[in-house]
């Protein structure tokens, strides 16, 4: 147990790391990180000419001159000693470390809502689905999680503004705070993984069905809300459970989106704010954060099998 | 019904060399009894010619404003009515529709192309070579890819081949753990042995042996990922990235007419609709492929 | 009186390539008490009568003929009212134990669920668990109770499987295969527990098996079945020792004990039967009668019968 936990948090920590090395070092490799292209986005604007003093001083604040390993160990070694993810080509007066920490509860607000709501709908849609296979109802289902998957979800978003918010004005478009506010991100940022996790609910529970324990369960003489709830139900849900963190991941890279037409302060907004201004460190940052979240969202939802699913032992 | 322990290895031995064994005219019988695909594959058709004759068919240019015109509704004129600079929306979205397939085709090329030879170059040569690249994979795969292609194409600057590069990156790595998979269970089957005692060059096996036999579940694969690219480019021009001014795209014109939410919904709706319909038929395309060409579905007969 | 009567049996497989005859014009009855082989190759069809009987055939399956148990036809019987008899008057013995189970569930909660099922306390229903698994031989009883299937060996799930099977003292106990995939030792034990299942309990045992040895030790009677169809049934000792159809001397000098002399061939396919005798391709003694017509079971005196042309006089 010990050994397999601590194999698994070498290999997040590797993880982060090579996703660290390989976000900084590409997002460092294009042009937009030279001193001139920051003191035009930030200190002189875009038109003006750069004074070589100016140049100096941003090359000196950012580390610039160093080469970019040396830049990387010592943005690396700031984040592992101090917390300190360096400071933003655009907000100069508030480090990247802060930024985030301002950010990352929104974020996490969000997704984990729209978890709630992918658990909620998805687990007990697919369930229902597959118990009457070919019934109006599944069809109706299936035709439903086909038909959503294919539409994006910032399209979605605006439609449930449209509806919601502008022409019956129940909610309100955006900002951020109240349960309210939470309601229209959160369910466009669903839609996709519940219907995703509806057809992977529906697709397991039919092959639970199908197993011979599920056949001897009858021949045993229990009865069918016995087999499905405490035999088919418990089977199928542990392939679905590691899935789950999967569909994290992707409701973590949906807020990106999301976010920014709801105006939500969160680490999506952060990044996508970062990437237009060019803010390179923050860019970083934000990457960094959403692989960790992910990747614990992961580690975590692994353990969780570990401790449903008696067959596996930890080696 | 019996579930035979020795049955297993001859299922999986079945499952991998199974595709060649398939002949043509099972798979056109199966497309056959499916009238849903026939007309999904009609449609498709249908709308890659519209497509590439979209600038040639459409009414208006794509590109011609008319601010007298404009966030007008549908009228004899205008059908689908006009933007918030009095573009034809129709012209648009048909154009946006080149566009959209050109990005998907050539993104879902590149990385199929690249995961195939990564993966079955891993799976062929194992060893070191193999741990290398499946770290590599695994690391792609540690996390969601479309926030780096957002970084990357934020800072690369707008551009079709930039979009196609920063999608790629985010793409390539599932063909490739699909691709080792396949390949290694079949790699050490009979057939490929012999050929490599008979002494062919590792490129002919390669080219010859594993990738046709292993390409099946790849290409369903490649089918599913054109809706997912589709929408990934949509997402991504919607927040303003990756497509130049003066190309029309479905995401970016839902981004831009955003603000018209309120007075000129059509502006968004339309193109909305119009992804939904193109990622729709892509993937109904793909699960049916899945569905006819799986063979694990006729290996499970009763003995 | 005649517990189970199966009269005139056909199951028929629909599939993409054609129909698969799993069990042809089968007809068997059974007493009280009784033991009755059921004995034949893979895929002679066998499993598919005990399945319809309990009737857990998939639903794709067509079956005609009759089931009498009890007096009540099972084949039309209504959905609840057969449910009302499974585990509770006919009980299943399953093939692969292993798979059979479920593997989220404890070993005591595989049994006891049974009896929670039927109004029990659970921690009344784990003790009565436990001593099912005493009964069997599975011991110490609270340890295994404890853990999961995949702790077991074979031969202790087989065993698992026939405690529930014996839970409720069934009137009919179907046991599909009890003996496929054990080793040597496991086999003698399945082989125990079935015998005590047959001094203890009163149930009739309908034993479906390739086993011949298991067969042999266990049944009163025993039914030789050849692609889907009985082809020689009677009593266990007069079928050993007299046996009267070619199948049926083939099997028994393909024991060990008998010098396993091999039989040449392969049965014929279920979707595509002979006109005439199923067994012609590969019996030594056909004549030309047996390639066009289809013999039938003939009886004989002692509630036996032969479905032969020629058979051996025994
Ligand atoms: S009927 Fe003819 S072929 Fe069939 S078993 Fe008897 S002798 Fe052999």
């Amino acid at each position: 147990m010990h050994y397999y936990l601590a194999k698994r948090l070498g290999f997040l920590v590797l993880t982060i790391l090579a996703a660290s090395v390989l976000a900084f070092v590409l997002l460092h490799a294009v042009p937009g990180g030279s001193a001139e292209t920051i003191a035009r986005h930030t200190l002189v604007g875009l038109e003006d000419s750069v004074s070589d003093e100016v140049l100096t001083q941003v090359s000196q604040q950012y580390n610039l001159a160093d080469p970019l390993w040396k830049q990387y160990i010592t943005w690396l070694s700031g984040i592992v000693m101090r917390g300190d993810f360096g400071a933003s080509f655009v907000y100069l007066d508030t480090p990247v470390a802060s930024l985030l920490s301002l950010a990352i509860i929104p974020t996490l607000v969000l997704a984990c809502t729209s978890m709630l709501i992918v658990i909620a709908l998805g687990i007990p849609l697919g369930i229902y689905s597959a118990i009457h296979e070919n019934s109006p109802g599944d069809l109706v289902i299936r035709c439903a999680t086909v038909v959503s998957i294919a539409f994006p979800s910032f399209w979605v978003a605006l439609m449930l503004i449209l509806v919601f918010s502008l022409t019956l004005d129940w909610l309100p478009v955006t900002g951020y705070g109240t349960p309210a506010n939470l309601v229209l991100p959160a369910t466009a940022l669903a839609l996709h993984p519940t219907a995703v996790v509806i057809r992977i609910v529906r697709t397991s529970m039919l092959d639970t069905l199908g197993q011979q324990y599920i056949t001897f369960a009858i021949a045993k003489g229990l009865s069918f809300k016995n087999i499905v709830w405490n035999h088919a139900v418990r089977n199928a849900l542990i392939p679905v459970v590691t899935l789950l963190g999967v569909y994290f991941g992707h409701l973590l890279a949906g807020t990106v989106i999301i976010e920014n037409i709801f105006a939500w302060p969160g680490i999506g907004k952060l990044l996508v704010d970062g990437v237009f201004s060019h803010d390179i460190p923050v860019v970083t940052s934000c990457i960094v954060v959403i692989v960790t979240l992910f990747l614990l969202v992961n580690l975590g939802v692994d353990l969780l099998y570990h401790v449903i699913d008696p067959r596996i032992r930890y080696e | 019904m019996s579930e035979d322990a020795t049955a297993i290895p001859h299922i999986r031995g079945g499952t991998a060399s199974g595709y060649q064994d398939r002949s043509k005219n099972r798979i056109i019988q199966e497309i056959r009894s499916r009238p849903g695909f026939q007309l999904c594959l009609v449609l498709l058709g249908v709308l890659i010619v519209v497509a590439a004759l979209a600038p040639v068919i459409v009414p208006y240019n794509p590109n011609e404003t008319s601010l007298p015109h404009k966030n007008e509704g549908p009228s004899p004129e205008h059908i689908w009515g006009t933007d918030y600079l009095g573009r034809d929306l129709f012209s648009r979205t048909l154009c946006a529709a080149q566009t959209s397939l050109i990005i998907a085709f050539l993104t879902v090329g590149c990385a199929f192309a690249a995961g195939t030879v990564i993966g079955c170059i891993a799976a062929y040569y194992g060893g070191i070579v193999d741990e290398l690249v499946s770290r590599c994979i695994d690391l792609f795969l540690a996390f969601p890819g479309i926030i780096f292609s957002l970084a990357l194409l934020g800072l690369i600057g707008a551009g079709i081949l930039n979009m196609v590069l920063a999608l790629t990156l985010s793409q390539w790595a599932s063909f490739a753990r699909l691709m080792r998979g396949d390949v290694l269970a079949i790699r050490n089957l009979e057939y490929v042995q012999s050929a490599r005692t008979a002494g062919l060059p590792d490129r002919q096996i390669i080219l010859r042996h594993l990738i046709p036999n292993a390409i099946m579940p790849v290409l369903v694969l490649a089918t599913l990922d054109v809706g997912h690219v589709i929408l990934a480019t949509s997402g991504l021009s919607f927040l303003g990235l990756g497509i130049p001014p003066g190309i029309p795209e479905w995401g970016s014109m839902v981004g831009a007419g955003k603000e018209f939410l309120r007075t000129a919904p059509l502006n968004i709706i339309v193109p909305g609709l119009a992804i939904a319909v193109v990622v729709l038929l892509f993937n109904v395309l793909g699960e049916g492929l899945r569905d006819i060409l799986d063979v694990h579905k006729d290996q499970v007969n009763i003995a | 009186m005649t517990l189970l009567s199966v009269e005139g049996l056909n199951v028929r497989f629909p599939t993409g390539d054609g129909t698969v005859h799993a069990s042809r014009d089968v007809s068997f009855s059974m007493e009280p008490g009784e033991v009755l082989g059921l004995v034949g190759e893979t895929g002679s069809g066998k499993s598919v009568i005990g399945q319809a009987i309990i009737r857990l055939l998939p639903a794709s399956a067509k079956i005609s003929g009759d089931i009498f148990f009890d007096g009540q036809e099972l084949t039309r019987l209504p959905d609840q009212r057969m449910h009302a008899l499974r585990g509770r008057t006919i009980s299943l013995v399953p093939q692969n134990p292993s798979g059979s189970l479920d593997p989220l569930v404890r070993n005591g909660m595989q049994i006891a669920e049974i009896f929670i099922e039927r109004g029990e306390k659970k921690q009344a229903a784990l003790d009565a668990a436990k001593n099912l698994l005493v009964a069997v031989g599975l011991i110490p009883s609270d340890r295994i109770a404890r853990e999961y299937p995949h702790e077991l060996s074979g031969g202790m799930r087989q065993r698992l499987t026939t405690s529930i099977a014996i839970a409720e003292h069934s009137r009919l106990i179907i046991a599909d295969e009890p003996t496929k995939g054990l080793d040597y030792h496991a086999r003698e034990t399945t082989a125990r527990v079935l015998a005590g299942i047959r001094e203890r309990e009163q149930a009739s045992l309908l034993l479906i098996t390739h086993d011949l040895y298991l067969a042999e030790r266990l049944c009163d009677r025993i039914a030789v079945l050849y692609a889907g169809e009985i082809i020689e049934i009677g009593p266990a000792s007069q079928v050993f020792r007299n046996p009267r159809h070619p199948y049926t001397q083939a099997l028994i000098r393909a024991m060990p004990k008998n010098g396993l002399v091999p039989l040449e061939g392969q049965s014929p396919s279920l979707m595509a039967l002979p006109m005439g005798c199923s067994f012609a391709s590969r019996c030594s003694f056909m004549s030309d009668r047996c390639c066009t017509d289809h013999p039938g079971l003939i009886q004989d005196d002692r509630e036996g019968g032969v479905r032969c042309h020629n058979p051996c006089s025994g």
